[in-house]
């Protein structure tokens, strides 16, 4: 079942500004969703539509399988929701916050207030307690936020850009606690931060210039990655070995660094065959010494690049895509002409 | 619930508020001092009743202006993402904002009224009473429509602006068409004699409805314009 669904979801501004063109998103349950793009892509118009504090200009989005809208109580109930750099009524502070958040979401009073205390230790905000929030640092209002997200115990949580603004520790400490989360909820989170999306998604959807370009498995988007590169470095006669590289291994693909060779393998290459014979053929000189062996290539990032560049090159031929699309809501079979 | 309630305590840090609440005392004072002392219940009190609608409305315009557009980036992060319809926030909004404006209104009227009517002669308990309702009528128009424009613009400054421009521009239109229930010149001229009991109740009902009515489209056009807003 998806959680979160949305059909031909397009959201045009004022007849200005396309943020979202049909896209359609699907989020299974269970899943931490990574939705990825380039900042301006669109992250933050599909997460406010998801919670119904846009209006779609077409289209429609599901969540728990109902409709939303802006007026969809119950179903916001069920979302706990960090924006990107949130912000909070300046003269509250995090007690008083935190209990007016579970007040909005029905939570009772002998519930609300031993989680609020236990929230605001999580976060490691008991010593700002009765600080108001206007002097509160980005990080204190993103951990504030994560706390406000998690006060009526939802099932979905919805966070927009979460590591932003946070130190390293604080950074560190969000995506353990995404980690943790993700074995419970359904989680999707915004980034334009691969590293965070590979550490903690199995499901990613990527959004260009308000398109939504990949929605699926990491798994699957990893074996979107053209090429992988791996760097030796080496000790002792470098300059012979790579003479009888050139002149032996002309198939191999490679390039001389200080104490080091890269080499890059071409996609669909068996990257444990290919290793092992470099590493035979360095085996067989004996004049230089193995030193070490690094990856070079981030699968994700990759394939992330691949996908935004395939997507810019379709240039026009986009717009059979877009025929298809229509074609697929009206039930006719997509064709594309010659 | 909850939104009346923060709302309630931020007006009670809101120095607008604390500076006309002092304001208001001092006139309070000087107001039954003078009915007391010069023998003029009907006009002292006029005076001051009388006064909300032509300069108080700028305390009132200014409290009520910010109700949404003060808070335009917390709407969306703190408020509406939760489980709250647009409508419950948009009413909210507006009870607290009224709850303010009126209820500052009559802590200052009622006992000055009451200590008047109990040590001078010449006032009517009914003519009061009806006095403070049409007053009472015109501070919330204005209140509902400073909330709507808060909803409609998301600087307070231009909300606060256009609500002044449109409502003395519509006290202005309606006194020079000489209406007897919409001009608020008229009905303060009329004060004195509705304080002394001279009046027509059909008169003051259609005042009230004059006021009544249009306050309570304000609060329909505002919340439908504002469950439809982008945030």
């Amino acid at each position: 079942m998806n959680i979160i669904e949305t059909h031909n979801l397009t959201k045009i501004y004022k007849n200005k500004q396309i943020a979202l063109n049909s896209a359609n998103l699907k989020v299974p349950e269970g899943a931490v969703f990574g939705l990825l793009g380039p900042n301006g892509a669109g992250k933050t118009t599909t997460i406010r539509l998801l919670l119904g504090l846009h209006t779609p200009t077409a289209g429609s989005v599901m969540v728990f399988g109902e409709p939303m809208t802006p007026n969809a109580v119950d179903l916001r109930r069920r979302i706990g929701f960090l924006p990107t750099n949130p912000q909070f009524p300046k003269e509250m502070n995090p007690i008083e916050y935190l209990d007016f958040v579970g007040r909005l979401c029905g939570v009772p009073h002998e519930i609300r207030k031993p989680r609020l205390a236990g929230l605001l230790r999580a976060v490691d905000l008991l010593g700002a307690s009765s600080q108001k929030v206007k002097g509160f640092s980005t990080g204190m209002t993103t951990r504030l936020g994560i706390a406000a997200s998690l006060m009526s115990d939802p099932e979905l949580l919805i966070w927009d850009e979460p590591t932003a603004g946070l130190d390293p520790e604080g950074h560190q400490h969000t995506i353990a606690l995404i980690e943790e989360l993700g074995q419970t909820k359904t989680i999707l989170v915004s980034s334009h931060n691969l590293s965070d999306i590979k550490k903690v998604c199995d499901y990613v959807g990527i959004l260009s210039d308000g398109k939504l370009i990949f929605n699926g498995l990491v798994r699957d988007m990893r074996q979107m990655a053209r090429a992988v590169a791996i760097e030796i470095e080496l000790e002792g006669d470098l300059d012979g070995f790579c003479q009888q590289l050139a002149a032996q291994h002309a198939a191999l693909k490679w390039e001389r660094q200080t104490n080091a060779l890269r080499f890059s393998f071409m996609e669909g290459a068996v990257l444990a065959a290919e290793l092992a014979q470099v590493l035979q053929i360095i085996a067989a000189y004996p004049a230089v010494t193995l030193i070490g062996v690094t990856s070079l290539q981030d699968e994700i990032v990759d394939a992330f690049i691949n996908l935004l560049e395939e997507e810019r090159a379709h240039g026009f031929s986009r717009i059979f895509d877009m025929a298809a699309a229509d074609d697929a809501v009206h039930g006719g079979a997509a064709s594309r002409p010659d | 619930m909850a939104v009346l309630q923060a709302d309630l305590i931020d007006l009670t840090h809101s120095w607008v508020m604390r500076i006309w609440l002092l304001l208001m005392g001092f006139l309070v004072v000087v107001t039954v001092a003078n009915a007391l002392s010069e023998g003029a219940p009907a006009e002292a009190l006029s005076g001051l009743i009388g006064s909300f609608p032509l300069i108080w409305s700028i305390p009132i315009i200014i409290v009520s202006s910010g109700a949404v557009s003060s808070e335009a980036g917390v709407v969306a992060d703190s408020i509406l993402s939760k489980a709250i319809t647009r409508y419950e926030y948009i009413l909210a909004k507006m009870a607290s904002r009224l709850i303010a404006n009126i209820g500052l209104y009559l802590v200052i009227v009622a006992p000055a009224a009451y200590i008047i009517l109990q040590n001078v002669e010449g006032l009517d308990g009914n003519g009061i009473i009806w006095a403070i309702l049409t007053i009472g009528m015109f501070i919330a128009l204005v209140t509902n429509l400073a909330v709507a424009f808060s909803t409609l613009f998301n600087r307070t400054l231009v909300a606060m602006i256009v609500t002044w421009v449109l409502w003395y521009a519509a006290g202005g239109i309606f006194s020079l068409l000489q209406s007897d229930y919409l001009s608020p010149i008229r009905i303060i001229e009329n004060l004195p004699d509705v304080l002394q009991g001279t009046y027509q109740t059909s008169d003051q009902l259609r005042i009230l409805a004059g006021f009544g009515i249009p306050a309570l489209v304000v609060v329909l056009a505002a919340s439908l314009y504002f469950a439809r807003k982008d945030l």
